[in-house]
């Protein structure tokens, strides 16, 4: 009688611990659903990138290639967001791009979710959100995740206490995990860790289909001293890929946008910029945008800093000298590092033309800066279901 | 015992909820991660040039986000005229914006970050960004002393074959340095008008050596005003 009676009480605990169970797993199996993106008419055909990287078939990594083929002859350009799936405004700007862009000349390939791994998890002991919210014009409300910038360890596990990559970066001591970031794993290996597959995968896409061009677009914490910037890998015999990028900056200054470009850091091995632009004929870009939500000076990881960008501990640590990038003081919103990624984008498809004409790539449907803001996030998000 | 199964359900219960919190990975992950971007942060930031922050402390700008351009000194415009070949000494990021601004200002030009002095005769006007920096000169696969090498011979050339020069300096503050010090002495020697952006000014070196020397000098505010001044500059 008395171990019936135990038994009645171990099931007690075992079921409160089921429930809490079943409501962690809801919450983490969440993660798992891509959020759903509007298809337009003038979206060509959508591609796995296993295609390009066979081994990647059937994994949690396999990723959608939106293509936009305008049918007129041209270059073709590469766009990748979310290869950190934290920096919300580059997965925001890719699926603007998707459900905006009709491409006129040339192709234009997107990829929204670069590293689909990340986007299953947050940053453990962040206290991160796992997803933000935004209310459309309509009124109705999309939901994207909050993801992390490294491949979901329950898809790439363990991390090697020594790792040597494709372009000879070496992972040891406590860059032992960035063997799950996309953006150290370039220019992949096709038999290597599920990372580099995947970079791999992005390596011969730009092959395969002869990409003129490539901006992986990025956001960065407060301190990163390479915000409001795009680098740029210049090989001596690719010297024009500068000038592209000044030609592109430059047109973002006057929309009023802060904009520099910069070379290639020389021992960036394995970033995007650095190793696929060394081993491609690829003219390769990355931008970065500030995102406050990414720094450890940040404080409640909330919609007023997620969507808002308002973190005063930041505007104070600019104000004191501590950091050099001019955090303003109503916050740096969502809505406008979004629209800066994706007018960023236009204007360097307009550079790239102007710089070769016979390889020009025209993209409509994405304006200036005052004019995408006026539209707002709330008119490129489209409605679900529409 | 009784309080013992108590005390086992309430941590289980808090030890389910942290767990829904955090969201799955580790904690050295995240500090690993952080520690890895603030590394390449500093390494990429390694091969641009610094200047003494302290140093700007007594220094009041001309130009401000409303009056963005100001000369000091006359510039005489029938001076400059075209062709104008445009090149770098010490191949910053600068001369490939300068690149793009003359193509905005539609001005007659060439683009040349490595011209040598055989390249100079047949121009009228040769506009130099002056401004080092290591990984642009990495990119380019010149050593410092071959790009000063370089920049000497250009300037002998430029000298005896009575090209005007127009010296700018659109990098900023960050653009300054001895290296590019060392430049901008060597083509401010030589220049008939120069062009600052005007934060690089901390120290008053552009505008003290403008004075003594009778050189017109523009100051501007931000990098997009250099379309405006070489549009006006060049305009007949």
């Amino acid at each position: 009688m008395a171990n019936v009676k135990y038994l009645w009480k171990n099931a007690i605990v075992l079921a409160v611990a089921a429930v809490f169970a079943i409501m962690a797993s809801k919450d983490f199996l969440a993660m798992h659903v891509d959020e759903p993106i509007v298809e337009t008419e003038y979206l060509t055909e959508i591609r796995m990138l296993s295609e390009y990287s066979e081994n990647l078939a059937g994994s949690a990594l396999d990723t959608e290639v939106y293509v936009f083929d305008s049918g007129v002859e041209g270059g073709t350009m590469l766009i990748l967001g979310g290869t950190h799936p934290n920096e919300t405004a580059g997965l925001l700007a890719a699926i603007g791009m998707i459900e905006n862009m009709n491409v006129t000349q040339g192709r234009v390939f997107v990829i929204p979710w670069t590293n689909k791994g990340g986007f299953t998890h947050t940053s453990p002991l962040d206290g991160m959100q796992d997803f933000v919210s935004l209310t459309l014009d309509d009124g109705s409300v999309r939901t994207f995740r909050v993801g992390n910038r490294l491949t979901n360890p329950i898809y790439q596990w363990p991390d090697r206490i020594y790792y040597e990559g494709s372009s000879g970066r070496q992972l040891e001591g406590t860059e032992t995990p960035e063997i799950r970031n996309a953006n150290r794993m370039y220019y992949g290996n096709k038999d290597g860790v599920l990372t580099e597959q995947l970079c791999y995968g992005i390596y011969n896409l730009i092959n395969t289909e002869s990409v003129n061009f490539c901006m992986d677009m990025h956001e960065g914490s407060p301190e990163f001293l390479f915000l409001d910037c795009t680098m740029v890998n210049s090989r001596v015999d690719n010297a024009a890929a500068m000038s592209i990028a000044s030609d592109m900056s430059l047109s973002m200054m006057l929309d009023g946008l802060d904009m520099r470009a910069e070379y290639s850091g020389v021992t960036s091995y394995g970033l995007s910029h650095r190793s696929l632009g060394d081993n491609t004929d690829c003219m390769m870009y990355l931008m970065e945008t500030y995102n406050p939500s990414m720094g450890p000076l940040h404080g409640k990881m909330d919609d007023d800093l997620l969507i808002n960008g308002n973190e005063p501990n930041y505007y104070q640590a600019n104000k004191d000298g501590y950091i050099y990038f001019e955090v303003p003081e109503d916050g740096y919103t969502l809505e406008s590092r979004t629209m800066r990624q994706m007018v960023c984008l236009k204007y360097l498809a307009d550079a790239y033309s102007g710089y070769y004409p016979d390889k020009a790539v025209t993209i409509e449907g994405v304006y200036d800066y005052a004019t995408m803001m006026d539209i707002g996030l709330g008119g490129v998000l489209k409605p679900i279901n529409n | 015992m009784k309080m013992k199964k108590v005390m086992a359900l309430v941590l289980t219960g808090v030890m389910m909820a942290s767990v829904t919190a955090c969201g799955g990975s580790s904690t050295t992950a995240t500090t690993a991660a952080a520690t890895a971007a603030a590394t390449e942060a500093t390494t990429e930031a390694a091969g641009s040039e610094a200047y003494d922050a302290s140093a700007t402390v007594d220094f009041e700008m001309k130009t401000s986000e409303s009056n963005t351009i100001v000369t000091v000194g006359e510039i005489d415009k029938s001076l400059y005229e075209t062709p104008v070949l445009v090149t770098s000494f010490g191949q910053s990021t600068d001369a490939a914006m300068l690149d793009t601004v003359m193509k905005k200002a539609g001005v007659e030009y060439a683009y040349n970050a490595t011209a040598t002095a055989d390249d100079v005769a047949g121009y009228k006007t040769v506009v130099i960004a002056v401004g080092a920096s290591s990984k642009g000169l990495g990119a380019a696969g010149i050593s410092e002393s071959e790009e000063m090498a370089r920049a000497e011979k250009f300037m002998e050339a430029v000298k005896a074959n009575d090209v005007e020069v127009v010296c700018c300096h659109i990098g900023g503050s960050s653009r300054r340095g001895s290296l590019s010090d060392d430049f901008a002495d060597m083509v401010m020697e030589v220049a008939s008008y120069i062009v600052l952006k005007e934060d690089a000014n901390f120290d008053y070196k552009f505008t003290k050596f403008a004075e003594s020397n009778n050189v017109p000098i523009t100051l501007i505010y931000a990098t997009k005003d250099t379309v405006s001044v070489f549009t006006d500059l060049f305009a007949k």
